[in-house]
């Protein structure tokens, strides 16, 4: 609480009136008078610091809005500003006279505008007002934990620093890609196409006139419109639109290999993205969209529709899919900790208070006799003491007879005979002496900084996790002897708060942890009761990171064949890392352009050579095995997935109105 | 370099601000005040060494400089030279009580220093660092200020009270501390100074009143927001004091017990898998393997194939005999 401006002022003060009460006071009594003012003032000043800030911080309330486009949103959209305004407010009877306010803004997210930290005296009944600007490139989550308040005094002497917690999650929604998207005002958008245009151009048996057109002999009379005839003097016949949707699913992979990634750069946050775009193209054509999101364990189904309820509703489970936290996977414990202490340290300041969080000095100290080699020395002393008890004239008749051997001899009798009890005292005592410089080494060890440090935090943390989570006290003990328990606490503390922390892609055996294999099987039960509920020709279009899989992919194309065989397209969209050039980049004129040399010192660089071939090789496998049972491959940044699969549910609709 | 120009140009426009400047006046007159009180003791020394040790302070913004200039203010109260040259004469404490130039010295000293320390929160560092959340906040960006529009009319006139106030504070402590005697043969064992201030050891009994003054304020002013706190503690705090309390109780206990469940959960698992290195198999079949598989084959089939023929040559030609 006290700032080291508070901590010289008082030690100057106490120094001075303890000098100037002695005799010296006598002699220079300004001096005593002197040091009571500064302790009478100091003792004024934090009286009145504490008492503002215990009776005031109750009464503390933080409210937020998310603005967009001038309006206060639930959910804001991708790829567009919105503005964050928090409100503090003092509902008590005393101020705040110095008072500095941080919003703390989403992990991993940058301010584009504005300024999240305010500086300002908390007035009664005053609202203060923090406005920022953020802006998100993909789908995903902002996640607000709340505002940071750091009090202090006018004179800087003391200081406080509490955290309001507020959690607010704000889903961000893929962007609107129509013409509704681009409009910039709150009247409602008229989507309907002017007279004489057309949204579905091919004909069909519908009601809505589509075009006119010469006699071919077959068509129906009733089709002939006679007017135009008349005035054409000739047969012409009338088109109808086709009124009959194509059904498109797009299944979507949210499995732990798409979910690395910076925020807002994540491979699910471009699937999801491409994804809303097909959406959103395929519902201004009045077709039908559904979505299946799966992962390695479950999928679930939002069936076709094509309402623009249902297209918000979809666009939200892309959302929810593209906010999903990567699990950082088993990890030392020590790194996790690292991660989490500042965050909780920052979120949880009070919890942090020695008074409820103790670190007793008892805590440090290393128990040897927990070890399992403890009593190695132990049962010596055992052994000894029951020898003195039972064979007592021996031990002392050994005990001498060693002595007699061992004792040092300087020749000098005032050396030789306290040498001699030494000896004595050694030799007679040797398994406790042993047993306690053992006792001792072992347990002050405990004691020293990095350890003390470590085991410190690690008990600050598990008591703030028994904490929040309601626990039992013995949980404490449980964390700070269980890694495993305290790393999975940590993970669930780290992703509950959204903090991403940078993935082990290897396993200790080399292999990459994020294949994710079963998901093969669950993408391949979901496409299978999507053929078994499917009404018509339907195509599937599957955004998910398969390259990976290898032969584990076997179920998956077994799918795929079925649902080739019921005449349903398929095409698959493969997120295609930034770092990773496409495969015809590395070729001219079909020939592999030559490398540059790589050289015995470059292993980083020979490592990513191997990976990008790799990748490349496997995703050619891939392409080439879906090809062959009639699906088409593309990728997500490099290809345009959004005009191949328009142009797909075009032709699927041709074929139909050929039919 | 430039950065050092720019953060002084910044200064001095700080310190320039309409607002700020009437904690500058401030200053430099209380430092005026302790220059002229110092000259009135007799020594130029001590009212120049504390009056430039402010101003110092005030130029550079050394946050130590406020605190050097009252220990400077003191040390030539009791050495008006700096230099112990003549002893100075003892006074009586009963002529020492609310003296004219005590009071202007304690005043301007106390009016300086709060006036000061506003002013770093104006123009220096308002807050100190946060070392731990630190680590996180990478943008932590230059020093926060207390903003200048913050400044309020009022401010100048609520220092000059608060200083005025806790000067009378200071003289009725002396006041106490100076004439009272603890004397533990009476009940309440207090009583007034008598006689001679030269025969008493009254400076023996200020400093235990003053120890156990200041206890006595710290310990209940210490409980009484202790007892606040802990009626104002929020849902978690409570929880964290419950478990922390319930796990000091336990502790021996519990980590006796985890340690072994610890053990047996070790033993439990099952060991960790040999990772045997396979022999990396050529992608193509190498000639040299080929031809060598070959001639292998050839001799192994030769081999047999002479085996049976003498074999059996034997046994026909052993049969036919």
């Amino acid at each position: 609480m006290l700032t080291s401006r508070g901590w010289w002022t008082i030690a100057v003060g106490v120094v001075m009136c303890l000098l100037g009460l002695t005799s010296l006071g006598d002699i220079a009594p300004a001096i005593p008078i002197l040091g009571l003012t500064i302790v009478a003032w100091f003792l004024f000043e934090l009286t009145l610091f504490a008492a503002r800030f215990r009776r005031t911080l109750p009464n503390i309330e933080v409210s937020r809005e998310v603005l967009q486009a001038g309006r206060s949103v639930a959910t804001a959209w991708a790829k567009s500003a919105c503005t964050i305004r928090v409100t503090v407010t003092n509902q008590g009877p005393w101020n705040w006279p110095l008072v500095f306010l941080r919003d703390r803004v989403p992990e991993g997210r940058k301010v584009r505008g504005g300024d999240p930290k305010l500086a300002c005296e908390l007035r009664p009944g005053e609202p203060v007002v923090i406005e920022y600007e953020l802006r998100s490139n993909s789908a995903g989550l902002f996640r607000f934990e709340g505002v940071e308040i750091r009090v202090s005094d006018l004179g800087g002497l003391f200081y406080r620093r509490v955290f309001l917690r507020a959690p607010l999650d704000i889903l961000i929604l893929p962007p609107l890609t129509d013409d509704e998207g681009k409009q910039r005002a709150d009247k409602r958008f008229n989507s309907l196409p002017p007279p004489g245009l057309h949204r579905l151009r091919r004909p069909g048996g519908g009601s809505e006139l589509l075009d006119l057109r010469d006699y071919r002999p077959g068509d129906p009379p009733k089709m002939i419109a006679w007017k135009a005839s008349a005035r054409k003097d000739k047969l012409i016949t009338k088109e109808y639109e086709s009124d009959v949707p194509v059904r498109t699913m797009l299944f979507l992979d949210q499995s732990e290999s798409v979910r690395i990634g910076p925020a807002g750069e994540t491979p699910i946050g471009m699937l999801a993205e491409t994804a809303s775009g097909i959406a959103q193209a395929a519902a201004a054509t009045r077709d039908l969209v559904g979505l299946t999101r799966f992962d390695e364990e479950k999928s679930d189904v939002l069936t076709p529709a094509r309402t623009k309820v249902h297209t918000i509703r979809l666009l939200g489970k892309l959302a929810e899919a593209a906010a999903k936290m990567p699990n950082p996977g088993p990890r030392e414990v020590e790194e996790l900790q690292d991660a989490a202490y500042p965050l909780a340290q920052e979120m949880y300041p009070e919890l942090f208070d020695s008074e409820t969080n103790s670190r007793p000095w008892g805590m440090y100290w290393l128990p040897l006799m927990d070890t399992r080699w403890g009593w190695i020395f132990a049962a010596p002393v055992f052994i000894w003491m029951a020898l003195i008890y039972f064979q007592f004239f021996w031990v002392v008749n050994f005990t001498f007879n060693v002595v007699r051997i061992v004792r040092p001899r300087t020749g000098n009798i005032w050396l030789d005979v306290p040498l001699f009890f030494l000896t004595v005292w050694m030799v007679f005592f040797l398994p406790f002496t042993v047993f306690l410089l053992v006792w001792f080494f072992h347990g002050i060890r405990g004691f020293f900084p990095g350890r003390a440090r470590r085991l410190r935090r690690r008990k600050q943390l598990a008591a703030i996790f028994v904490a929040l989570d309601r626990d039992s006290p013995g949980r404490i003990e449980r964390y700070l002897k269980d890694d495993d328990a305290l790393a999975e606490r940590i993970g669930r503390f780290l992703a509950d708060h959204h903090v991403r922390i940078p993935p082990k892609l290897y396993d200790r055996e080399g292999r990459y942890r994020y294949r994710c294999e079963s998901k093969a099987i669950v993408l391949a039960n979901a496409i299978v009761s999507s053929v078994a509920r499917a009404r018509d020709n339907e195509l599937y279009v599957i955004l998910a990171d398969l390259a990976d899989l290898g032969d584990s992919i076997a179920p998956l194309m077994k799918a795929v064949r079925a649902a080739r065989s019921r005449h349903h397209h398929v095409m698959v969209i493969v997120p295609w890392p930034v770092d990773v050039p496409p495969p015809e980049a590395a070729k001219a004129n079909g020939r592999p352009v030559a490398e540059p040399a790589w050289r015995g010192n470059q292993p980083g660089r020979f490592i990513h050579l191997a990976l990008t071939r790799g990748y490349q090789q496997r995703f050619e496998k891939l392409r080439n095995e879906l090809a062959r049972i009639g699906a088409v491959c593309v990728r997500a940044q490099v290809d345009d997935p959004i005009r191949l699969v328009l142009d797909r549910i075009d032709r699927i609709r041709g074929m139909r109105a050929r039919r | 370099m430039s950065d050092k120009k720019e953060n002084l140009r910044t200064y001095i426009e700080r310190l320039l601000d309409e607002r700020v400047r009437s904690y500058v006046v401030v200053v430099a007159a209380a430092l005026l005040v302790i220059f002229v009180s110092g000259l009135i003791g007799g020594s130029l020394y001590a009212g120049l060494i504390p009056a430039l040790a402010g101003f110092i302070g005030l130029a550079l913004r050394w946050p130590v400089m406020p605190m050097v200039c009252v220990g400077a203010t003191a040390w030539f109260q009791a050495l008006p030279f700096g230099v112990p040259v003549y002893a100075p004469p003892r006074i009586d404490p009963r002529f020492t009580h609310f003296r004219i130039q005590d009071l202007l010295l304690v005043a301007a000293t106390m009016v300086y220093l709060i006036a000061q320390y506003r002013l770093f929160a104006l123009t220096h560092r308002a807050v100190p660092d946060d070392r731990l959340v630190k680590v996180r906040r990478a943008d932590a960006g230059p020093p926060e200020l207390r903003d200048a529009d913050d400044v309020e009319e009022r401010e100048i006139p609520q220092l000059l009270v608060i200083a005025a106030a806790v000067l009378i504070a200071g003289q009725f402590l002396w006041l106490i501390l100076s004439e009272t005697v603890l004397d533990f043969r009476i009940l309440p064992p207090f009583r007034l100074r008598e006689g001679d201030f030269r025969r008493e050891w009254t400076y023996v009994s200020r400093e235990i009143l003053f120890g156990l003054g200041l206890g006595f304020a710290l310990f209940f002013g210490r409980l009484a927001f202790w007892l606040w706190k802990l009626k104002a503690m929020n849902r978690d705090e409570a929880q964290l004091a419950l478990a922390d309390t319930g796990w000091v109780e336990m502790r021996r206990e519990a980590a006796r017990l985890e340690t072994w469940r610890i053990y047996g959960k070790q033993r439990g698992l099952p060991a960790p898998p040999v990772v045997r290195k396979k022999r990396p198999k050529p992608s193509e079949p190498w000639l040299l393997a080929a031809v060598g598989r070959a001639c292998l084959t050839l001799f192994v089939a030769v081999f047999i194939a002479l085996v049976l023929v003498c074999g059996g040559s034997y046994i026909i030609f052993g049969l036919i005999r």
